[in-house]
């Protein structure tokens, strides 16, 4: 509120007018005198009239800004009361999300961790597997028989077998060989007890003449004639007897010949029965040969996979070491919020204490908030950025290697 | 006659030829066939008309090869059927005879 003083109130040209009326009053006199006092007078009064009409309409004016003002600092405290509400409930809701974050990151750290390990447990099981079937022991002892060797042991009985079978073969062939050598031999007594029959028949006749000779004689060759009969008798035994030889060689040939057959039925096995033994093994140990190989193919598999999911894994570890970030974010929107706030706090000091002499103070105070929590957040983001670019470059490096690092 | 023997031109190698089954059945005709030329001559054995063998065959073969001396015996198997050859194979000939 301005005082008012006499330039105040009247303004410089009434001023002027009225002091060289009052001037021209004292010096003029009479009635010219009055008339220019009384003008004086009046313009003064007017001016004055004029001046308090205006300082009436300003205060008036000032009066409604006033209000108008008390108005705006009202709505300003609902809406920072409002916005305190929503920032607290915020700031509530931020570290609920925050512990959500790292109770989820630890159950799912722990889950990888483990399948990590079951991914290590399958590789080894791979590897025995991939072991067992190559037929190597992995036990000191070696009672465990595999499929090949057992294949290879039944190849060789086989092969022993097959020996057998064709030593006796040549061992019985070699049998008949003599046998027919015996029936030669036999053949060529045929031949000679053929000789003997002659002889026989030969004599026979010889005896036949000499007892004709000897009846032609008379009663002097009656002594010739019972030689005669007596050497035919001979013969006819002897003729005898040949055959009975020649009958018992016969029978004996026909027994060689059965001795032959039989022989000939041990030289004469089917090498059929062997021959798909032979190639029965041989399947064998070519399916077992092509199982090995799929068996060994799908160990092979099976541990790139497990290395695959290992790497997956690892992936999906230092995937949650960025969730680590999120937390840290989480952290750092904590500090902004809390700093808006404390902003809003002073912001409403200020509001309380407007119109009033503490005004300035609040407003320099709340400035500097303003600063500090401008300062807060930006360290914040650099912050971030750099642990964000920190977390990257440890995932490209950690790539190529196996061990997760933890940042 | 199911074994014909025929003797090269220059005399040095006797070919004994097998028709149909080679078996039992031909023991004396076969043994004939290489004890009347003896030791001394390169054999072979021809098997392209043979049909079937069985374990005299191979009882005769090595008969054969133990009348020419054993591991000095020279001895040719031609002409095998698959079969055949792998009936000589499993009773490990290939390393008595020269099968081809």
């Amino acid at each position: 509120m301005s005082n008012l003083g006499l330039r105040n109130v009247l303004s410089p040209p009434v001023l002027a007018i009225s002091t060289i009326l009052l001037l021209a009053g004292w010096w003029l006199d009479g009635v010219w005198a009055k008339a220019a006092m009384t003008a004086a007078s009046v313009i003064v009064v007017l001016d004055v009239m004029r001046r308090l009409r205006e300082q009436t309409v300003i205060l008036q004016r000032r009066q409604a800004d006033e209000e108008a003002r008390r108005l705006d600092v009202g709505v300003l405290k609902e809406v920072g009361g409002l916005s305190g509400d929503r920032l607290r409930q915020a700031t509530m809701q931020l570290s609920e999300l925050k512990s959500t974050i790292t109770d989820n990151i630890e159950l799912l750290g722990k889950a990888f961790f483990a399948l990590s390990a079951k991914t290590h447990e399958q590789n080894d099981l791979a590897s025995e597997i991939f072991t067992k079937v190559k037929g190597k022991h992995s036990d000191a002892d070696g009672d465990t028989l595999t499929i090949e060797e057992f294949a290879k042991s039944l190849d060789k009985v086989i092969g022993t077998y097959v020996e057998l079978l064709i030593n006796v073969s040549e061992k019985s062939v070699n049998a008949v060989h003599r046998i027919e050598d015996m029936v030669g031999h036999i053949d060529q007594m045929f031949g000679m007890l053929g000789n003997i029959q002659e002889i026989a028949d030969q004599t026979d006749l010889l005896a036949l003449n000499a007892a004709i000779e000897a009846a032609r004689a008379g009663e002097a060759g009656r002594g010739f004639a019972v030689v005669a009969d007596e050497v035919r008798r001979l013969s006819r035994s002897s003729s005898e007897l040949n055959t009975q030889i020649k009958e018992k060689a016969n029978q004996t040939k026909v027994a060689i010949g059965k001795v032959r057959a039989i022989v000939g039925d041990v030289a004469s096995l089917d090498m059929k029965e062997a021959l798909n033994a032979r190639s029965f093994i041989d399947q064998m140990l070519d399916s077992m040969s092509e199982l090995n190989a799929e068996v060994n193919q799908s160990v092979l598999d099976m541990k790139h996979l497990t290395s695959e999911i290992k790497q997956s894994v690892d992936m999906s570890v230092r995937g949650l070491q960025f969730g680590d970030i999120a937390v840290q974010s989480c952290e750092m929107l904590e500090d902004s919020l809390r700093g808006v706030v404390e902003v809003q706090h002073d912001l409403n000091d200020l509001l309380n204490v407007a119109g009033t002499s503490s005004a300035q103070a609040a407003q320099t105070n709340l400035l500097s908030r303003v600063g500090q929590v401008r300062q807060a957040a930006a360290d914040s983001a650099n912050r971030i950025s750099a642990s964000v670019a920190k977390a990257k470059s440890a995932d490209a490096s950690q790539a190529a290697e196996d061990d997760i690092e933890l940042f | 006659m199911s074994i014909d023997s025929r003797l090269s031109s220059d005399g040095k190698t006797l070919t004994i030829g097998v028709r149909g089954r080679f078996d039992f059945s031909v023991v004396n005709e076969f043994r004939g066939a290489y004890e009347a030329k003896g030791k001394g001559v390169h054999y072979v054995i021809d098997l392209k008309q043979a049909e079937h063998i069985d374990s005299s065959a191979l009882g005769m073969l090595l008969n054969m090869r133990s009348f020419l001396g054993g591991d000095e015996a020279n001895i040719q198997i031609i002409h095998c059927a698959p079969g055949i050859r792998k009936i000589l194979e499993i009773s490990r000939f290939d390393k008595k005879f020269q099968i081809s």
